[in-house]
């Protein structure tokens, strides 16, 4: 017995009879926790008071006698009832007998007899419940062992304390490939890789499990035939219910395809990244192949054709820097096999991926790699070999050789997919950066050639304008008036001016995109350069029938590049005149907030405002070339020469009413060199 | 005009050298030509022309405007002279820069340029 009195219930509708059997109680050192006459009673009290035994008179005044007063009870709490009774007819007995009692005391009684059905109905009942926990457990016990084995996808096993494997399920043997004779009893460590477990990873896993009760984990783990599969587990302590260690639980997913899924995918991602960083062709070809390497192949080689059409080796990479020296100068000679219905030459020519396994002859290896020296191929070690096209503008324009060496890694159809997205990705690269140079190419041979045409060009308007300025000048010192005569030359020099200031227009769009484009500041009035350009412009003024007035501030002084200012100011204005409708045109200059602003006004045919946003591109103009001529590169140049001195040029239109071009510039020029503006533009082309 | 002053025209093309002449006589200065670099220096050296400027074309047959420069440059006689660049190669400013002209002229130049140009750096 405990240490604790059992806790007793009477119901006793006899007063005398219910303090006679509490007095006795007491005395066999029971705790009586109360008692009740009535059955309704009964039920309320005990609901609440919850003892360990509850003492029931058969017979009870009112509606409810004990029989149906200890049913009720039954039926809502587990709590063993022993009944007292007077004498027992065999209806009351088999009535009793339904509501399960633990024991009948019959009056009158004795302390022994009454002690000894106490007893046996507590233990009874303690029996009985440890039975029904039992039964429920293993029954529980059995269905878990049901599920867990019919689980295919997980293996589930359990291991002792020590990690002794105990318990082995379907899935452990689909996962590991051990049969379950073959593996219990084993230590769980042979799951691990030959690191891992020389690293005492299984061990601290379970030391980890035991300490914060789960742990999971993912990383690779070795199957039966020692192949690797990318598990994640979960290892789960298991424990008693006074806390003792009993071992462990664990459940492996196979993962290998949602990992390889994962790597392949940052693989191609990562290659695509590399590979659209660079528009060097070298670079993008060099970098092609050490993308490949190691994840994709233990050395590669990507071959391209020459000028001839035959394949020549053009980049290089190999897992050991010391043979890719070697891989580099393997003295491929590509064109000599031209039967061989295999390999590099063969996939150039199909321009159909190959892939070969078992590549174990170094001879045949040779042969498909059009390597003259199979010993070579011996010191870099070929087992296995994918040949992947490079193919762009529908063409088959070179191949991806991709080889191994080690056996464990023999190529699959799966590798051979990512060499083909590997190759797709490394084609738009070639292609991307082919174009590139073919383009830097062409533009260094137009910038070439605008250099060498703008400087033949003006030898001959050297002496040409130089004449007709002397003439012009010597015909005005002689005094002579002959209007027709005087009309004449200052027709041939305002055309040769206005040669010169196109051939100059030409070698500006080369030297901007070539970003020579540099300022040469110095201080001056701006007012007074402007005036400067509009006298000069006086004459083709006259031609055009427009007249230019110059207002606005005066003595505008800062630092900018003259000449090119110049430019600006006469690019606007032979524009003006160009489109002015033979009105008046306007020029002001003001200075206000540290900025000069020039405006240009014309009254003539403007501009309309789809052609607003495009007017100050290269070779770009507003209206029809049928109608007006020109190299639709004044705008372009006024703009740029404007940006240089970090200032803008804005312009405003209305169609039929006019135009006004504004060029903004800081009067305390901080000019920068143009250089950098250009390059930008050169990669709009 | 007190003394007259001498400008010597190096360049390739006659027409331009002519031209040149023309316009500066016109104004009363004295010219003498050389077609390249080569015969510039024999003027200078053998000649011992003393011009008070040269201009001097860039692109010319045997002895272009750089070794001219770079010849003229190592003579301490020929050094103090002060040259203007001449020439419609390349950017004329940044030339003139790199070869310590007093000046530069592009080419074609409108008359008042060439004078301004001889005025400024004679």
């Amino acid at each position: 017995m405990s240490a604790q009195p059992k806790r007793i219930f009477i119901v006793e509708d006899q007063r005398l009879i219910a303090a006679d059997l509490e007095n006795t109680l007491r005395k066999l050192s029971y705790h009586v926790v109360g008692n009740a006459t009535t059955g309704e009673e009964a039920i309320e009290k005990v609901s609440t008071s919850h003892p360990d035994l509850v003492l029931m008179d058969i017979r009870l005044r009112g509606d409810m006698d004990g029989i149906q007063a200890a049913g009720a009870i039954r039926q809502r709490l587990d709590i063993p009832i022993v009944y007292l009774t007077a004498y027992a007819d065999e209806e009351t007995i088999l009535r009793a007998k339904e509501t399960s009692p633990f024991g009948y005391v019959v009056k009158p009684f004795n302390e022994r007899e009454l002690r000894a059905a106490i007893e046996i109905a507590i233990y009874k009942h303690e029996t009985d419940r440890l039975l029904t926990e039992e039964r429920t457990r293993r029954q529980a016990a059995e269905e878990f062992r049901l599920i867990v084995d019919s689980v295919r996808d997980y293996a589930i096993f359990r291991m002792d304390a020590e990690g002794r494997i105990t318990t082995w399920n379907v899935g452990a043997e689909q996962i590991k490939g051990y049969r379950s004779e073959e593996v219990l009893g084993k230590h769980f460590s042979i799951f691990y890789t030959p690191e891992d477990a020389k690293a005492g990873k299984p061990e601290s896993d379970l030391r980890l499990a035991a300490a914060e009760g789960s742990i999971e984990d993912e990383g690779w783990r070795v199957r039966k035939d020692g192949s690797r599969f990318w598990a994640n587990t979960v290892i789960t302590a298991l424990r008693d219910e006074k806390g003792r260690l009993l071992g462990f639980g664990k459940v492996t997913r196979d993962d290998s395809d949602r990992k390889r899924r994962e790597d392949v995918q940052r693989f191609l991602d990562h290659a695509t990244m590399t590979l659209t960083s660079t528009l060097e062709l070298q670079e993008t070809l060099d970098r092609v192949t050490r993308l490949a390497v190691p994840d994709l192949a233990e050395w590669c080689l990507l071959d391209l054709p020459n000028e001839t059409g035959h394949l020549v080796q053009v980049a290089t990479a190999h897992v050991e820097p010391e043979k890719e020296e070697l891989a580099r100068r393997l003295g491929r000679g590509l064109p000599s096999r031209v039967d061989l219905q295999h390999g590099a030459r063969h996939v150039f020519r199909t321009g159909k991926s190959e892939i070969h396994p078992q590549l174990d002859d170094p001879l045949v290896a040779a042969g498909m790699l059009g390597i003259e020296y199979p010993e070579l191929l011996r010191e870099l070690g070929v087992l296995s070999y994918i040949c992947v096209p490079i193919q762009f503008r529908g063409k088959t324009q070179g191949v991806l050789n991709l080889l191994r060496s080690a056996s464990a890694r023999r190529y699959t159809s799966s590798d051979l997919a990512v060499a083909e997205d590997l190759a797709r990705r490394a084609s738009l690269a070639i292609d991307n950066a082919r174009m590139f140079q073919e383009t830097q190419e062409a533009i260094r041979v137009r910038d070439e050639f605008l250099q060498i045409a703008s400087h033949e060009l003006k030898t001959p308007l050297t002496p040409l304008q130089l004449q007709l300025d002397t003439l012009a000048h010597a015909f005005e010192k002689s005094g002579v008036q002959n209007e027709r005569l005087s009309a004449r030359l200052e027709t041939a020099t305002r055309q040769t001016a206005r040669l010169s200031r196109l051939v100059e227009s030409l070698l500006d769009v080369s030297r901007i995109t070539a970003g020579q484009l540099l300022l040469q500041p110095e201080e001056f009035d701006f007012s007074e350069m402007v005036r400067d350009v509009v006298e000069r412009f006086q004459a083709e003024a006259r031609n055009a029938g427009c007249e230019i007035s110059v207002g606005g501030e005066t003595a505008l002084v800062g630092r900018w590049d003259r000449l090119r200012l110049e430019q600006v100011v006469s690019n606007l204005l032979s524009n003006a005149l160009k489109y002015g409708a033979r009105k008046p045109v306007e020029v002001e200059a003001r200075a206000s907030d540290g900025m000069v602003r020039l405006a240009v006004t014309d009254h003539g045919i403007g501009i309309n405002k789809e052609a607003l946003g495009r007017i100050f591109g290269r070779f770009e103009r507003a209206v029809s070339l049928r109608h007006f001529g020109g190299l639709g590169l004044g705008l372009f140049i006024a703009k740029q020469i404007a940006e240089a001195h970090g200032g803008s040029i804005v312009v405003q239109s209305q169609p039929g009413h006019g135009t006004t071009f504004t060029v903004v510039l800081p009067l305390l020029s901080s000019v920068r060199k143009a250089a950098s503006k250009a390059l930008d533009m050169e990669s709009e082309l | 005009m007190i003394s007259e002053r001498t400008i010597l025209v190096v360049d390739d093309d006659s027409d331009i050298r002519g031209s040149v002449a023309d316009a500066l006589e016109e104004e009363g200065y004295r010219v003498v030509c050389a077609s390249n670099g080569k015969d510039a220096l024999h003027l200078l050296r053998d000649e011992r022309l003393r011009p008070d400027l040269i201009l001097l074309d860039m692109m010319m047959p045997e002895m272009d405007g750089w070794a001219f420069r770079g010849e003229q440059r190592k003579d301490a006689e020929l050094a103090s002279i002060p040259v203007v660049v001449f020439t419609a190669y390349g950017v004329p400013s940044e030339t003139a820069n790199q070869l310590g002209a007093a000046g530069f002229l592009k080419k074609p130049p409108r008359l008042d340029d060439l004078l301004r140009a001889v005025v400024m750096t004679g």
